[in-house]
């Protein structure tokens, strides 16, 4: 074999296992089950992703319009300290996302957070190594805040806005809390704000808390 | 001697068919387009770094999140995210220092590439440190740099830095620096880009099969509403027809472009079509450099004198007017 013939074969090789693992293997055809498993799993060796799913969300009817976090340290001396906090709603033209907050802000909604308040289904064990790592860095940090904290907490809630009439609404925010000296994996204590009594007052006009 | 059973001379015609189409495949590319990807792939490495000059210890630190000082107080060795796990070799650095230099020579290197200059071995280092830095904490972004890797290697195996490039002008070579419609170089890199170019379409187009926000209209206005990407508050309302319409426009786009990017004439147009969309997508929202990396890859389905038409470098029909006449 010609070291043409080599290279070509190589390309038609890495290409056939890129098309393998972009086809989902829930509408794989049986006989392409192995070879697409097999597929993802070199892709995988390499750290290659075929592609991503993007935009792929189901929602429908009621759509997010901000994610609102804010992160809160209790220091050794009883005083409070803002650690982080997203502007929420964000305001005016913004050029870019800023860094900071794509990391932070995009990994809080990674966590699927409400998965955390009791009742609801166990989160993945991905989805507690992503709060963990949260709770870790403002906990412990010194990048995060100078000094030891005694508490951090985690405060995040979603502004909504209605598909049919665009009216504003949110959900009732998540707050989780760690108490810094338990063991860094030990999972935070999560709840739900209660739901307002009178939810068109809680905002002001024109918006409502949804359920949730 | 018996002759050939008509089985045998249909599988001949076959595999001749199949040959002629595999040199096809596999013939000489135009690179205009390439160069523009190597440009916008090393500038979009570039950004990454510089983009988080001030966050570089928070992110990819050893105090940083997911970094040696989480993982050793929680006494186990995960990487932030499994599908890195191979080239998390940073997880466990302790050093502040060697992060510094290692996210310089990432920053360098990268701008290098883009500029073409010691082409290959600054794409080899950029590409290196990015995905050093990638595995480390894949969260620093919100998604859009995962295609960057495979992208950035495409251009690292073209040998891009043969035009356009720093590395053509220190040589001196003339040809090299104009007529970019005329530059030629070896098929099968840009091959791999489109192919994975399409397999990122195939993979978006199924992930949208059976989502209802999709099919009833609503992605778009759910992606223009969202602040997180969001350029600006809109109250986007009495827009939600065209939304509606852009919703199943870009459905259809996206999801034939595996397709119709291949068929003559029309790959061109469609090709036309998504950079359309990016375009559009990039107007109302930030995803990071999604729709530069997207909108680079597309340029290689394009004739090469349109993409020829855009470059800072001289074109045959302006080297002719410009030249002494008689």
């Amino acid at each position: 074999m010609t070291r043409a013939a080599a290279l070509r074969a190589a390309v038609l090789v890495y290409l056939a296992l890129l098309l393998l693992a972009a086809v989902p293997a829930k509408v794989r055809p049986g006989f392409l089950a192995a070879p697409g498993a097999l597929a993802a799993r070199a892709l995988g060796a390499l750290s290659i992703s075929p592609g991503l799913p993007i935009f792929s969300g189901s929602v429908t009817a009621v759509h997010r319009r901000a994610t609102c976090l804010e992160v809160r340290a209790t220091l050794a001396d009883g005083a409070a300290e803002t650690l982080y906090a997203s502007a929420c709603p964000p305001t005016g033209f913004r050029w870019r996302i800023d860094p900071w907050d794509e990391m932070v802000l995009g990994l809080a909604r990674r966590t699927r957070i409400e998965r955390f308040v009791p009742g609801a289904p166990a989160p993945a064990a991905t989805e507690r190594w992503k709060l963990a790592a949260l709770g870790d860095f403002f906990c412990r940090s010194p990048l995060a805040a100078s000094g030891e904290r005694e508490e951090v907490s985690l405060r995040l809630e979603s502004l909504l806005v209605l598909y049919s009439s665009g009216r504003h609404t949110s959900d009732r925010a998540i707050t989780c809390r760690w108490r810094c000296a338990d063991a860094p994996l030990a999972p935070p204590s999560c709840e739900r704000a209660p739901a307002p009594s009178r939810p068109q007052d809680a905002l002001g006009p024109g918006t409502a808390h949804a359920g949730a | 001697m018996p002759a050939p059973s008509a089985g045998a001379a249909c599988t001949g015609a076959w595999a001749a068919r199949l040959a002629r189409a595999l040199d096809r495949f596999f013939a000489p590319q135009p690179y205009a387009a390439m160069v523009v990807c190597r440009f916008a792939f090393g500038a979009i490495a570039c950004g990454y770094f510089l983009g988080r000059a001030g966050l570089v210890q928070e992110i990819w630190g050893p105090e940083g999140l997911f970094g040696a000082g989480f993982l050793a107080r929680a006494g186990v060795d995960l990487p932030a995210r499994a599908r890195e796990a191979g080239l998390d070799l940073l997880a466990h650095n302790p050093s502040e220092a060697l992060l510094w230099a290692l996210w310089a020579a990432g920053a360098v290197a990268s701008a290098l590439f883009a500029v073409g200059a010691f082409t290959r071995p600054a794409g080899v280092v950029a590409l290196a440190v990015y995905a050093l830095f990638h595995a480390r904490n894949p969260y620093a972004t919100a998604g859009w740099s995962v295609l960057l890797k495979p992208f950035l290697l495409y251009a690292i195996l073209a040998p891009t830095g043969r035009f356009g490039s720093v590395d053509a002008w220190r040589r001196g070579d003339a040809a090299a620096l104009s007529d970019p419609a005329e530059w030629r170089g070896p098929g099968w890199p840009v091959r791999l880009l489109q192919v994975h170019l399409c397999a990122m379409y195939l993979v978006a187009g199924w992930s949208r099969a059976d989502s209802p926000s999709w099919w009833q209209g609503e992605a778009t206005f759910a992606a223009v509403s969202d602040l997180f990407y969001a350029r600006f508050d809109l109250d986007w309302q009495a827009w939600k027809p065209a939304l509606a319409l852009a919703t199943w426009a870009a459905l259809a786009a996206e999801g034939l472009a595996p397709l119709l990017l291949w068929v003559p004439r029309v790959g061109a147009l469609w090709a036309l079509a998504l950079l359309g969309l990016h375009a559009g997508l990039e107007l109302v929202d930030n995803h990071g450099s999604w729709q530069l990396l997207m909108g680079a890859a597309l340029l290689t389905f394009l004739p090469a004198r349109w993409v020829a038409r855009w470059l800072p470098f001289r074109g045959a029909r302006g080297a002719a007017a410009r030249a002494p006449r008689g």
